[in-house]
């Protein structure tokens, strides 16, 4: 790679696939005759694969490739794949290619590697066949797995019926080989491991050796207590090695140390290793050809303000190349990237776009259905079962078909264009494939409708494939009668089907950004980099948000300089409005077009935005326990840091400090964890023992928390003399005022320690409580604004937790910051980016497309109960007075189409369009050719 | 696998299992075994448990025999059709007077079988209401007349408005919308 940002050269070397991907349609036909067997990679090696094969069942694109263990390669021998093949996919005479691209930015989204515990005998893994990773655990528990599905014990390929996990496997070691940090993610996946081991195996006992539960991501301290709460579940907090095999049976032996009844053996059938995450593969090797820094763990070595950013202009990453992280964050600091290079190329958006444009829609309205069919044979994945020239005979047979024809593949270029040719020769006015499922390919054939001037709806997909041919490939003669049976239906709802118009509607560039802190700020300045006007309203008198307490990270960035650095840039950037002391009295409209009126200093205004993005941000718990707010020597974590960065007198001579963590959270009343607590007692501790290393600092904890690379601070703090002390809910610590040993007053307090099993009493002279991070109070009013939700804990709720954390359901409002879950800056300013690129991917429209298989009322049926507006998840349906009493009316650009409302509709006033009751019940009176009971019911249900 | 565990925010499945309990009822309601209605929830990744449940529910389904002809059910062809047919017909009010029970989200499998009651839906039958105009108080203004949503109800100005009671859905909408100065629709219990 050369250049510089905005203008890169990069190299690509393009290793063969030995396949032709424009022609290779994954029928998989190849795969089942190639003679030659090898350990499936995806399958981590438990199964075996063939050489010619598909990567997984779900690869994009769907495509094969040829592995080096194939004959040809190796011997030139066989070439049976390239024989078999119908499509002339194969090309074993494919060399390496050199592609040279010229690019503006660049993202490295490398992802992780899984820790390889290979190495480290203390596991057994690759001696003992029971020992497995978790991610060998992963593809066991998949139905595309190497047992399709079914938990088996690599020994005697029994049910394993009890198994233990091991935690921090590669992780939260010092030691050779481990990585210091923690790696964030395996205490919930193991979780997750165990809920779907008890789906598959109720009777299963399931047992996990752990250090700390680290719960800390949103929802995820519910999903702990789920999983505790299984029968035959056991959660044991120690440090186990794994011993040895038992010879006969090949049970694994693990050994464990307990408080109570010290070491321990107990017998498993099979042991899962909870590996880590460690950096990609050839992590050196990227970070010299991208000339980039990596930090000593080997990962992107991060501006502490912009995580997304790397030490090379122009370079990009996302994902955990940041560090360890979770979908969610992996989720928005790829979209963030992506604003990112937004803001770099931005004079260059929409240059090489161009315009289809499709022939004018020929009006079919007053003509018969003239339908034609087109039977796929998907290569052989079809053929090979269903007889597919007896279907298309039949399909000739059915009423008000004029037209029916085989392919080889439907959805290779030349058949689309062929179906495209035949719609005009023949007259056809609507079109049935029987292939495959719609939920892959609609978009491509109602492509091929509009090619040849027909309404896209007019076409309806049998799928013969996956309901079909795949899963009866045993029963050939029934499996096409089953197949003319789907033809059938699917004709019948064809004859039916109407003609719908999609409708675009403009798009106001400008967006909202609720709240002025970090997040907000963020946002506001990467959306107004790249050409979008933008309105940054604030509740205070001054922009900041909470950051404006926090002095420093646990990472030692300075906060304060770089929020004024926002502030500055935010008030300098010529299209950002900001509006200070506002208030949101009224939100109206929709995605694009939206108007929200505030009051604020200067009176009231009304904004006109296409976008709103949510980043109100959280706020502090105030206790209630401990002696908070009667005794002066009771601080919060946050007062603390404060006052440190003041050098206040009684602080910075304090002999004891002692922090109390999870006040306020992980409790009945808020049953979720603050997230930052740990982080933010360690970050206080550490500066403490700076400022005095004599100084007694102990910090009471549930479960540390400090997940990721904030771990290494952890370990500094104990390396350093910071007392760790673990306390139970059962019996949380008591505090009350006292004098010490020299008279001095302080705080007493008692905690049981589980470890020493006995109560240990520390006089402090401060108590610092680790308060919750709790939703801010304007959050109701903004999510009933805006019409958005909220998370059983108070926090917004975002459209889909793994895959969509940024967008709501409502189309058009963005979500930031704390407001979505407690958060650290570095992950909130990951968010704000994302946020901002999601609301460019809306903005930098023109206009917003409304699909046309959407919710309608007909006015004169609806009796205006309102039933449908209490069931829509996407506010498209409004009350609208009229003479005849209140009309609902569907908004189509909000409307998703779920059909909600028409299942609670009591006079079927509002129907989804494509899915309209006559359409549906045609194809249902066809499922059986002849049938007295149906004809019986279709005389009671001929009602329209 | 339970059913908030969607994480699309819409969860229409809890809808869709209160419709089915509801149709199980009114299955037995009308004589017919409630058997032949099923419903199961499962994820995408459940295909072999999809083909066992579908494969038992076909058995069970083949055991009854067609419809009407079940070992319990015994209808004769034309009773059904007039059973279903009447049962058609009362949709819209069976769905407003459920409104609340058809919106509610189960979690408890242990809460499904007393969601709907036999006696509850029999009871729902028996005293179905019906909506009549009182000529004596009616001043046919219309405005029931227009707001009806099928239609029912027959009348010109200054003509004294009926309710066609083949028509009628029982929806309530005229009640609602006749001025109270008038109180001309009456209710039937």
């Amino acid at each position: 790679m050369e250049g510089k940002a905005g203008n890169f050269k990069v190299t690509l070397t393009q290793h063969p696939r030995y396949i032709r991907e424009d022609k290779c349609t994954g029928c998989g036909i190849c795969v089942k005759y190639c003679p030659v067997e090898y350990p499936d990679p995806f399958n981590q090696a438990i199964s075996k694969n063939k050489a010619v094969h598909v990567y997984f069942s779900q690869a994009i694109p769907l495509v094969a490739y040829i592995d080096q263990s194939c004959l040809y390669l190796k011997e030139k021998k066989c070439l049976v794949c390239d024989s078999v093949c119908q499509a002339d996919a194969i090309d074993l005479r494919q060399r390496e290619e050199k592609i040279n691209v010229a690019v503006g930015a660049i993202i490295l989204a490398s992802g992780i590697k899984p820790f390889d515990p290979r190495n480290h005998a203390e596991y057994g893994y690759g001696k003992m066949q029971n020992v497995v990773t978790s991610m060998d655990y992963e593809r066991l528990l998949s139905s595309t797995g190497p047992y399709r599905g079914e938990i088996l014990r690599a020994s005697d390929k029994k049910h394993p019926k009890n198994i233990a996990w091991i935690q921090c496997v590669g992780s939260r070691r010092t030691t050779m080989g481990g990585n210091s940090y923690c790696s964030g993610v395996c205490c919930t996946y193991t979780q997750k491991q165990v809920i779907l081991t008890k789906d598959h195996a109720p009777d299963a006992r399931c047992t996990i050796f752990h250090n700390d539960i680290r719960a800390f991501g949103k929802d995820f301290e519910r999903y702990f207590q789920r999983t505790a709460a299984l029968p035959g579940v056991r959660f044991i907090r120690s440090y186990v090695s794994v011993d040895r095999e038992e010879p006969e049976n090949r049970n694994v032996v693990v050994r464990y140390a307990t408080a109570d009844a010290g070491v321990k053996e107990e017998t498993f059938d099979m042991v899962v290793l909870s590996v880590g995450l460690t950096p990609p593969a050839d992590h050196l090797g990227l970070a010299q050809t991208f000339g980039i820094a990596l930090s000593d763990h080997g990962f992107n070595r991060a501006d502490p303000v912009n995580p997304i950013a790397t030490s090379r202009p122009g370079i990009f990453v996302s994902g955990a190349f940041q560090g360890p992280t979770d979908i969610p964050e992996s989720v928005f600091s790829a979209s963030g990237a992506g604003s990112l290079c937004g803001t770099l190329l931005d004079k260059r958006r929409g240059k090489l776009t161009k315009e289809r444009i499709y022939p004018s829609e020929r009006d079919v309205a007053g003509e018969e259905p003239r339908i034609g069919v087109f039977v796929c044979h998907c290569g052989a994945n079809i053929s090979s079962v269903v007889n597919v020239s007896s279907a298309v005979e039949y399909a000739l047979t059915l009423p008000n078909v004029v037209y029916a024809k085989e392919q080889l593949f439907s959805c290779a270029t030349n058949s689309a264009q062929e179906i495209t040719d035949l719609a005009r020769e023949k007259g056809l006015n609507r079109v049935v494939i029987a292939a495959c499922s719609p939920r892959t390919l609609e978009p491509l054939f109602r492509d091929t409708l509009r090619e040849a001037g027909l309404n896209q709806y007019y076409m309806d997909m049998a799928n013969i494939r996956e309901h079909c041919s795949w899963v009866h490939s045993k029963q050939k003669e029934a499996a096409t009668e089953k197949a003319k049976d789907i033809i059938r239906m699917s004709v019948a709802r064809a004859r039916r089907l109407e003609p719908l118009q999609e409708f675009d509607l403009p798009v106001n560039k400008a967006a909202l950004v609720v709240g002025g802190g970090i997040a907000g700020m963020t946002c506001a300045l990467s959306i107004a980099s790249q050409g979008h006007p933008v309105h940054l309203v604030e509740r205070d008198k001054e922009l900041g948000g909470m950051a404006r307490r926090i002095p420093t990270t646990l990472e030692g960035m300075d906060v304060q300089a770089h929020l004024s650095d926002l502030i500055r840039k935010v008030y300098q950037h010529p299209s950002i409005h900001v509006l200070h002391d506002a208030q949101i009295i009224d939100v109206a409209g929709y995605v694009g077009n939206f108007e929200t009126t505030v009051e604020s200093e200067r009176g009231v205004s009304r904004i006109q935005h296409g976008a709103a993005v949510i980043a109100v941000g959280a706020d502090v718990y105030q206790p209630t326990e401990y002696l908070y707010g009667e005794n002066p020597q009771v601080v919060t974590h946050l007062e603390l840091g404060e006052r440190i960065a003041e050098k206040d007198e009684t602080i910075e001579s304090a002999q004891s400090v002692v922090m109390i963590q999870c006040v306020g959270c992980r409790t009945t009343e808020r049953n979720y964890c603050s997230r930052v607590c740990c982080s933010h007692a360690i970050k206080n501790a550490l500066t403490l023992k700076a400022i005095n290393p004599d100084m007694n600092v102990d910090i009471l904890f549930r479960d540390m928390r400090s997940y990721g690379l904030r771990e290494d601070y952890y370990r500094a703090a104990a390396d350093k003399g910071v007392r760790f002390i673990r306390w139970e809910p059962e019996d949380p610590p008591k505090v009350e005022a006292g004098t010490g040993e020299d008279g001095r007053p302080v705080v007493k307090v008692t905690v049981a320690d589980p470890i020493l099993g006995q109560r240990l009493e520390l006089d402090a002279d401060i108590l610092s409580l680790a308060a919750a991070v709790i939703p801010s109070p304007s959050t109701d009013a903004i999510a009933s604004l805006f019409k958005v939700t909220l998370s059983p804990d108070g926090f917004f709720k975002e459209a889909h937790v793994k895959l969509k954390p940024v967008e709501f359901a409502t189309d058009g409002v963005f979500l930031c910051g704390t407001a979505h879950y407690p958060k650290h800056i570095q992950e909130t300013i990951n968010q704000a980016y994302g946020a901002a690129g999601r609301v460019l991917t809306l903005l930098s429209r023109d206009t917003v497309v409304a699909s046309g298989a959407v919710c309608a009322v007909t006015a004169k049926k609806c009796m205006g109960c309102g039933a449908c507006l209490d069931v829509c998840t996407y506010g498209a349906i409004e009350m609208q007075k009229s003479r005849k009493g209140d009309k609902a009316v569907v908004n189509p650009v909000l409307c998703k189409g779920d059909g909600l409302c028409n299942a609670v509709c009591p006079t079927g006033a509002i129907v989804l369009q494509h899915f309209t009751d006559r359409v549906m019940l045609s194809q249902i009176d066809a499922v059986s050719a002849i049938s007295d009971s149906v004809l019986q019911i279709d005389e009671v249900t001929a009602c329209d | 696998m339970s059913l908030n565990e969607c994480n699309y925010i819409t969860q229409g499945n809890f809808y869709a299992l209160n419709v089915t309990l509801l149709g199980k009822r009114i299955l037995q309601h009308i004589g017919l075994n409630p058997g032949r209605l099923q419903i199961e929830f499962m994820s995408g990744g459940d295909g072999l448990l999809f083909a066992e449940v579908v494969d038992a529910f076909v058995k069970q389904v083949q055991a009854l025999g067609p419809l009407g002809k079940g070992a319990e059910e015994n209808i004769g062809s034309q009773a059904l059709a007039s059973r279903l047919s009447s049962v058609m017909k009362l949709v819209p009010y069976i769905k407003i007077a459920k409104r609340e029970k058809l919106t509610a989200r189960l979690t408890n499998e242990a809460a499904y079988e007393a969601h709907f009651t036999s006696e509850e839906i029999d009871s729902l039958f028996e005293n179905v209401v019906s909506y009549y105009i009182e000529p004596s108080a009616c001043k046919a203004c219309m405005t029931c007349l227009r707001r009806c949503p099928v239609d029912a109800i027959d009348g010109r100005k200054n003509w004294i408005h009926v309710i066609d009671q083949e028509k009628c859905i029982k929806c309530g909408t005229c009640l609602e919308a006749c001025p109270p100065l008038f109180s001309a629709v009456r209710k039937n219990f």
